[in-house]
Order: C-alpha cells, then structure tokens, then sequence
C-alpha cells in the first residue's frame, strides 16, 4: 500500500541508522520460523476444540433461553396491564405492589461491553466489566522520539536530552544570558 | 449452540464463515478453527513457551474473538483480530504464570516429543538441533519488553504485515517499527552473543 509505504519511508528517513536492521529483520523472522514450535498432537487440539464448542454451546443456548423468558414475562404484564380495567368492580380493591424479591436475569456479562465510565461509579457495576482493568502504560522509552527542546518560557532556562544509561535524560541547561538565544 | 444442517459453502471466504458461524453452522466454526489454529498456537507458544499455557490461550482466544464479534465489525481480517485476542490472553496467562519460569524449566529437551515412533541418528541429530535453536530463539525473547515480543511474535509467527500489527496492537505504524527496530537490535545482540547467528 503507498500509504504504508510512504510512512515506512519518513520513518526511515527520520531513523537512518535502522536501516539496515530494517533490512534483515527478514532473516530474523524466517530464523524463528524455521525453528516453529512442535505441533501438539491430534488429541491435544481435539479437547481445545470440544472446549470451545462447549464453550459456544454454553453462551449461546442460555441466552435464548432468557430472551424467550423475558418476551414471555414482558407479554404477560401487558396482558395484565389491558385487561385490568374488565376486573375493575364496584369494590376497591387495595392497590399492591408486588415486589420481586429475586433478580431478573436480562443480560450476562459476556453481552456487555462498556466503553466509557467515571471511575467512581465501578463500584456501582452490576454486570460487565470497567473499560481499563489493570494499569495504564501511556508510553515506553522506545515510544517517545525528541524533536526538539525549547526554552522554558518561565526561567528562560534550556532542557537538554542526553541519552541516559536505560532511559532519555532532560537536564536544565544554564539560564540564558538576555540577548544570548 | 444450534446445529443447522445446510452446509457452508465449500472454500467459503472468512466473512462467509462467520455468517454461518452466527446462523448456528457448527461446521463453519470447524473450518475457522482449522484454519487459524496454527498461527494462533504458534503466537501464543512464543509469548508461553509451553505447549500447555499455548493451548490455553488458544482456546480462550478463540472463545472471546468468537464471543466478542460485535467488537470486531469486519474492520480487520479475522485472522488479525483472533491473533489481537490470543496475543492478549497469553500475555495475560503469560503474568499470571510467568513466561520465564516456564522456558527454563522446560528445557529444549524435555519435552515437544510427540512422535513416538523410532528415529534414525541423523533424525535425532536434527530434531536435537532444531530444538536447541527453538529453546535459544525462546530464551532470547526474554530480553524483549511485553510490547516488543508482542511486535515482533505477531511479525514472525503470526506474519501480520506492519499495519496489521498496528491495528492490533492500537497503535501507528512508526511505533510498531520502532518496536521491530529495537526488538531486533536485542535479539540480535542475544543470538550474537551466544553463537546462533
């Protein structure tokens, strides 16, 4: 594709030293292909398989199941809710809520996905799982390349990158004399 | 899972798989999994180093890409976005028990033996061989960060071009050669260091 090629392209030309590591990164994979992992037996795959058939049997068959459920008890209430005004007769009949002690099932957490949510309300999930779950890794070293250092507005003082023994280094340079940038 | 009885067409395309894997086809989730299972094995056996843990994610892999197709929407091929699911469980499992662990205690020899019939000297010698470069291979990627041995796992095993990488990884493509770059430069400084290159 011209659009991969041409960002290979400005990489490269910004990373002119990768070049030739770029260039046999091929050799390294076909190294490691030759050396593929051992196949698991016939067996071995056929009890991956029944697992996952299972699996699928599982999520899918109890969902149906509810669906119908819940058709079925959202029916009934409008069935209750039309015909109510035929049972109405001369004597009041006291009005009750019927409370419904035990959870109606509607979704699984395999049927919820959330995208987006405060972090104070997590405790407040009743079913599916926060967005982010473990630490977020916003960038690593090798992610973050310098394009150029600019003086402090506050102290007019520099930030100087120096490559560090593990990671980049910014060192505050001397302040600048006025008249001297 | 419902099991209908009017097959999937015969080479049928991945996106025809899934259609009849939706309409309740047990025979087009046979054809994925035999489709894809190799390349989803050999992602997750480089970033476990046990065929066990592999297998594991394998399955799980499969069960969530499957589960979860509503997040997949054809944006990408299924093969990048079971891999994107499979790299991620066996990192996961990768956490909980440790890669490293299992790679030394394996060893090249223990195990990974499943032919049993008798082999001549040379195939010996070369299985031997091969084992020894694959446990060398296995350790060097020990040297790499997550996301690198993720880059390049889903580059070399999985044979996912640059954008595909990016795309399940979430990330540009400049990063993943970044990766690729560096992961590169340590694994061969490893190999250097021990003879295999």
């Amino acid at each position: 594709m011209s659009a991969d090629r041409d960002n290979l392209e400005a990489w490269l030309r910004e990373h002119p030293e990768a070049n030739d590591d770029l260039a046999d990164l091929p050799q390294l994979r076909e190294l490691y292909q030759s050396a593929c992992p051992p196949e698991p037996e016939e067996a071995a795959w056929n009890a991956v398989y029944s697992r996952i058939h299972e699996s699928m049997s599982r999520s899918r068959s109890p969902r149906r199941w509810r669906l119908a459920a819940a058709g079925a008890m959202a029916a009934a209430i409008l069935a209750v809710f039309l015909a109510r005004p035929l049972w109405t007769t001369g004597v009041p009949v006291p009005q009750t809520v019927q409370n419904i002690e035990e959870p109606f099932p509607v979704v699984d957490p395999d049927d919820v996905v959330i995208v987006s949510m405060d972090a104070r309300d997590v405790a407040a999930l009743v079913v599916g799982e926060p967005p982010v779950g473990n630490d977020l890794e916003f960038a690593r070293p090798e992610d973050v390349h310098v394009i150029r250092c600019e003086r402090c507005p506050f102290s007019g003082r520099w930030a100087r990158a120096e490559p560090g023994e593990e990671v980049l280094l910014f060192v505050v340079a001397a302040a600048v004399e006025p008249g001297n940038d | 899972m419902a099991t209908l009885t009017a097959p999937c067409p015969q080479g049928a395309s991945d996106e025809q798989l899934l259609a009849c894997f939706a309409a309740g086809h047990r025979q087009a989730l046979d054809e994925l999994f035999r489709r894809y299972r190799q390349p989803a094995y050999r992602v997750a056996y480089r970033l476990l180093g046990h065929e066990a843990d592999a297998l594991d994610a394998v399955q799980e892999g499969f069960i969530k890409a499957l589960t979860h197709l509503h997040g997949f929407q054809g944006r990408s091929s299924f093969k990048t976005w079971l891999l994107r699911v499979v790299s991620n469980a066996a990192l996961d499992l990768g956490r909980q028990r440790s890669r490293r662990d299992a790679v030394s205690l394996d060893g090249p020899h223990s195990r990974d033996m499943p032919d049993s019939r008798l082999l001549t000297a040379d195939e010996v010698g070369r299985r031997l061989e091969r084992d020894d470069l694959r446990h060398q291979l296995d350790q060097a990627l020990d040297c790499l960060s997550d996301v690198q041995r993720q880059t390049f796992v889903l580059f070399a095993d999985g044979e996912l071009t640059y954008r595909e990488i990016a795309e399940v990884m979430h990330t540009s493509i400049g990063t993943v050669m970044s990766r690729l770059f560096y992961a590169r430069r340590k694994l061969r400084n490893y190999l250097n260091g021990r003879g295999s290159l």
